[in-house]
């Protein structure tokens, strides 16, 4: 229970730091969202008067903590940029909501392609005695995990895309107007991001399965005559996997904080995308929300993997 | 987020000089509808950025306001020829001594909300944009109006406190319902052929048919969907597999890739691009450096990699299209890049084995991107050493066109049609005058231009400053480019404005 | 498994970043074509003998680029990554050994560097430094320190109470001797690993930034941001793509396997 409440304690003291790191950054780099707004052509009565509406002509001290009052009672603030009525800025909460979904969707398809292609893969590579195959996988798996998300989405786009048609690159559909289309156009980039967890998971797990195969029970079942495909499948298998669990636990924070490039290439209106926009737009409340989200994120797997690893590893779970 | 030549400045909607004489409806061509066309229908557009917001007297964006054009309409509007037409208002006249504008309103234009157009409601929005209303004008030209009244229910006279020529055009400014500025929940309302449907952020904009538009016949659509694409590559897929109907913003490359699955239709821009001096900065203070650059250039070519040939080569601040006004220079540095005369130059300046340069560019912009590159190559012929400096569109914005911090920039200056507009900021103590250009012969032609009464007398003065732009190389012109809009061969009736608007009432289903 | 034998993963990655060393070491002396030469007429030439990679939108000839940009993503990645592992192993021996408020502390600004944007990150760095090769190594620098801290720290925290280790400290070793010298060498099998992560991911990273336009300044380039210019010719000039990007799963294929020799070598031993 203590180990609980230090580890909520110490994910607060993250997202603070992260909040004000990201306010600091928001300050130093050029630009900011008035000068942004105005673009060429405003006059200087229309900029004082845009940073009047935004609180922006307050000291960056109060700003900040009226920024984070407002956050602790729950209110994320409205967007600088995107609009939601005719005079009316769109809430945060509202905007990231609607985003949100698509990359939980993108994050969870990649990881049942990962789950369902590598956990087998990797299974059957531990046990084979083929020697071509061993080599065949091996390499593949080493090209995959060589290619970097941007080229892979390239290459997914003009092999799928161009060359066989199987879907529209840029064709996203809302998963508010066809829920089908929708999903059928996520498998693609999906694809793009899966590859490389595919590759290193398969690997880790024949390395896992690996050693199980090695281990005195496996042995015993040998020399009784179980079946082979049996021994692999029943013991080995399940031994294997939970290593793996905290892998995939990793691998799931990567995808959902990690989806950005991939989102840029598919033309994916996702957090990623919106968080990239928000910065360019320099519109601070949309970053910073995100940039906390995706923290809390990275950091809670981060913890359900820590605590799967004591209760796996008896050395640590003694602490 | 590579966008093709959306420009840099917002345009107001202007054009052809038209002085303070009476206006009124000028039947042009498009006012028929079509024999050929059919009614109904949904076309795709794709976009490059999302829109900055939906309230049309406060947003900047070239690319949101070729967008709601279809959304709202002033008093009066631009035409396809670049002539100003009667929309919300039927006629209007002008006083004498200039100070006084009476606008009679065109009878039953209806709102999207299905209410009629009231002298209240162009008050109301008149004083909205002039700042009459709260104290911050959203037009800055319309902070010229003292007074709006209400002169009976159909008319409506604007008192102003200076004469300009060229006000006429700023009442191009969104007729919107009385109050509707100040409604929390209020959903984009204006008059125009189309009614706001629905918003999503980085997804895109939906319009519909507005049945009770005043112009009978149009819109044809049934609905529009503004759709933001992720790129230009993928717009080009989406576009060849008939996802998207219309694109406007094809490269020339592009354009070949396309032109055997849709039409691809063109029209000069109302951009001109030049590579930009800050004319304070080392060693651009010397006139015989700015020269030295504008002659090393070669123009031909730089089009020939960026545009496929296809743009007009100017050498001042001006669209070759405004044929009343402007000059051609071209042959004063040549188009195809004179390095003898760039080095002898520069050895006089004392730069004989050249200086190293900076050329900042904002990197969204792949066309000055790759311009830049041609530079970059023509200047090393001279001995100049350029490197780009590839930067944020807001760091542009504040280090460049905001503080005037940097050398040389690639960018494009966005005409409003109105002569004056491209080149009064080139008058030393202009806000928009990031090149710090500073001439006192200039100034005060500038100067003389405000009081000159006649068309001709103006046009001769705005020769004469091109001419200054040109021999003092204030700036290296490069060019105007094109603008390559790909439709699919089921639409027809796109029309191209002198101005940068997507108009959809007039784009049909051909039978 | 491969015991006894020569261990062809070292040779065959050595061979492969052998030759992409030797195609950059090359290009500072020597290429085809100047890379920035353009030529009107030669616009989109597919592979072809006098272009192997064939040419680009300007008429470039895409292998001399090739050449010249593996040398400048090769310089940022190894930098990069150099100045990553070399933080994360100090810090995470430091935290992951001794533990206690250091180690809390540390830990919590790592978590919040981990959930930063690199791309803002970069930003900021730039405007605090300014423009140039050397400031986007130490953005993203900083920016991949966190999981070397935190895969090192791991392996610290795995290793202190191992039998060797808790006799080397009864024996009165001291504590900088025990970290450097005995942790660390068995720690490296795993660093290893992570270090051909972290240089697949640099070189992904500095392409990132050359995408958004704070990269490497042109006319320079880099594989990254060819790979980013070639995107708008996926369908005239697909070879303009897969030149740069072929090039960059080359270089980190190579870089893999010889990390994956290297730590099998360990394991042998």
């Amino acid at each position: 229970m203590t180990y609980i409440i230090k580890k909520i304690a110490t994910l607060i003291i993250t997202l603070f730091l992260v909040s004000v790191l990201a306010f600091l950054a928001f300050q130093i780099i050029p630009g900011d969202v008035v000068t942004s707004i105005i673009g060429t052509e405003g006059t200087p009565e229309m900029e004082a008067a845009l940073r009047e509406e935004l609180g922006l002509n307050k000291p960056p001290v109060e700003r900040y903590l009226n920024w984070a009052g407002g956050v602790i009672k729950g209110d994320l603030g409205v967007s600088y940029r995107y609009s939601k009525s005719m005079n009316e800025m769109m809430p945060v909460a509202e905007l990231i909501g609607d985003k949100l979904p698509v990359t939980l969707w993108l994050a969870l398809f990649s990881l049942l392609l990962t789950i369902f292609i590598s956990i087998p893969v990797g299974i059957l590579w531990a046990g084979t005695k083929n020697k071509f195959l061993d080599g065949f996988l091996n390499g593949v798996t080493q090209v995959s995990m060589a290619i970097p998300a941007f080229f892979l989405g390239i290459l997914v786009t003009f092999i799928l895309g161009v060359v066989l048609k199987a879907f529209i690159p840029g064709a996203y559909v809302s998963y508010k107007k066809d829920f089908g289309a929708f999903l059928h156009y996520m498998i693609f980039p999906a694809i793009a991001i899966a590859i490389p967890k595919i590759g290193m998971t398969a690997r880790f797990m024949r390395n896992s399965a690996l050693t199980e195969i090695k281990s005195d029970y496996v042995r015993t079942a040998r020399s009784k005559g179980v079946e082979e495909k049996r021994i692999l499948f029943r013991h080995v298998l399940r031994n294997a996997l939970l290593p793996v669990v905290t892998f995939l636990g990793m691998i799931i924070a990567e995808v959902i904080a990690g989806s950005i490039v991939i989102e840029q290439v598919f033309a994916l209106p996702g957090i990623g995308r919106l968080l990239i926009s928000s910065i360019s737009t320099r519109d601070f409340p949309v970053t910073q929300i995100l940039i906390l989200y995706i923290t809390f994120v990275v950091i809670v797997v981060y913890f359900i993997v820590d605590v799967l690893y004591r209760v796996l590893d008896p050395r640590i779970r003694e602490e | 987020m590579k966008k093709y030549l959306t420009t840099i400045l917002v345009t107001l909607l202007t054009m052809t000089a038209l002085c303070g004489c009476a206006g009124g409806t000028g039947a042009s061509s498009e006012d028929k509808p079509s024999k050929n066309a059919t009614y109904g229908g949904t076309v795709v557009v794709g976009i490059q950025q999302d829109i900055d917001g939906l309230d049309p007297h406060k947003v900047t964006a070239a690319g949101t306001k070729e967008i709601l054009f279809n959304i709202f309409e002033g008093l009066v509007k631009c035409d396809a020829n670049g002539d100003l037409t009667g929309a919300v208002a039927e006629e209007y006249s002008l006083s004498e001594d200039g100070l006084e504008y009476t606008f009679k309103l065109r009878p039953n234009v209806k709102f999207h909300n299905g209410n009629t157009v009231t002298a209240e409601d162009v008050k109301y929005s008149l004083e909205r944009v002039s700042g009459l209303l709260d104290g911050t004008p959203l037009v800055s030209t319309m902070s010229a109006i003292t007074a709006v009244d209400i002169i009976d229910e159909k008319t409506v006279r604007v008192t102003v406190g200076s004469v300009n020529p060229e006000l006429i055009y700023s009442f191009t400014a969104a007729i919107i319902p009385a109050g509707s500025g100040e409604d929390e929940n209020a959903d984009p309302i204006g008059t125009g052929p189309f009614r706001f449907k629905s918003y999503t952020p980085q997804e895109g904009i939906v319009i519909e048919k507005f049945d009770d538009y005043w112009k009978k016949g149009f819109p044809y659509l049934d609905e529009v969907d503004f759709k933001i694409v992720g790129s230009a590559e993928t717009a080009i897929m989406e576009l060849k597999a008939g996802n998207i109907q219309i694109y406007p913003y094809l490269t020339d490359s592009q354009a070949e890739e396309v032109k055997s699955t849709v039409q691809v239709l063109s029209a000069p821009s109302d951009v001109v691009q030049a590579l930009f001096f800050n004319n304070a900065a080392e060693p651009l203070n010397d006139v015989r450096v700015r020269q030295a650059i504008c002659y090393a250039l070669n123009r031909e070519e730089i089009i020939g990699f960026v545009a496929g040939g296809d743009a007009a080569i100017v050498s001042t601040a001006m669209l070759p299209t405004l044929t009343s006004y402007y000059e051609d220079l071209n042959d004063h540095y040549g188009t195809t890049g004179n390095v003898e005369e760039a080095k002898k130059l520069l050895a006089e300046a004392g730069y004989p084995d050249g200086f190293d340069l900076t050329i900042t560019i904002p990197s969204n912009y792949e066309y000055h991107m790759q311009t830049g590159e041609v530079v970059v190559e023509q200047l090393k012929a001279v001995g100049i050493n350029a490197k780009i400096d590839a930067v944020e569109w807001e760091s542009w914005l504040s280090d460049v066109y905001t503080d005037r911090n940097y050398q040389t920039t690639i960018c494009g200056i966005t005409s409003d049609m109105t002569p004056g507009y491209l080149l009064n900021r080139f008058t030393s103590d202009n806000k928009k005058n990031f090149i710090n250009f500073n001439s006192s012969s200039y100034d005060d032609i500038y100067g003389n231009i405000l009081e000159a009464k006649s068309l001709g007398e103006r046009g001769i003065l705005y020769k004469e400053l091109q001419k200054i732009l040109c021999d003092e190389a204030a700036t290296a012109f490069l060019q105007v480019p094109v603008l390559k809009v790909a439709m699919s061969n089921e639409l027809d009736g796109y029309t191209f404005y002198p101005i940068y608007v997507q108009d959809m009432s007039t784009v049909y289903y051909t039978k | 498994m491969i015991n006894g034998k020569p261990n062809k993963y070292l040779i065959v990655g050595s061979v492969m970043t052998g030759i992409v060393l030797l195609l950059a070491l090359i290009s500072v002396f020597w290429t085809p074509y100047a890379p920035t030469k353009m030529s009107a007429s030669e616009r989109f030439m597919h592979p072809t003998f006098t272009h192997i990679f064939g040419t680009d939108n300007f008429g470039r000839d895409i292998f001399s680029r090739v050449m010249k940009a593996i040398g400048t993503s090769f310089l940022i990645s190894v930098f990069v990554v150099a100045v990553s592992g070399l933080a994360g192993v100090l810090i995470g021996a430091v935290t992951g050994y001794f533990g206690g408020i250091v180690d809390t502390v540390v830990m919590r600004v790592v978590d919040a560097v981990n959930g930063f944007p690199s791309i803002l990150l970069a930003l900021v760095m730039i405007s605090l430094l300014g423009k140039g090769r050397w400031n986007i190594v130490i953005a993203l620098g900083i920016a991949f320190t966190p999981s070397f801290v935190r895969i090192v720290r791991g392996e610290f925290i795995r290793l202190r109470d191992a039998d060797y280790i808790v006799r080397a400290r009864l024996m009165g070793v001291n504590s900088v001797r025990i970290l450097f010298l005995h942790i660390l060498p068995n720690v490296f099998s795993v660093f290893w690993v992570s270090v051909m992560i972290g240089f697949n991911n640099a070189i992904l990273a500095e392409s990132g930034l050359s995408y958004l336009g704070i990269g490497v300044q042109a006319p320079d380039a880099t594989l990254g941001s060819m790979l980013s210019d070639a995107q708008g010719y996926l369908g005239t000039a697909p070879w303009y793509a897969l030149a740069p990007g072929l090039t960059i799963v080359w270089m980190v294929l190579g870089a893999a396997l010889m990390g994956e020799g290297i730590s099998r070598r360990n394991a042998v031993r």
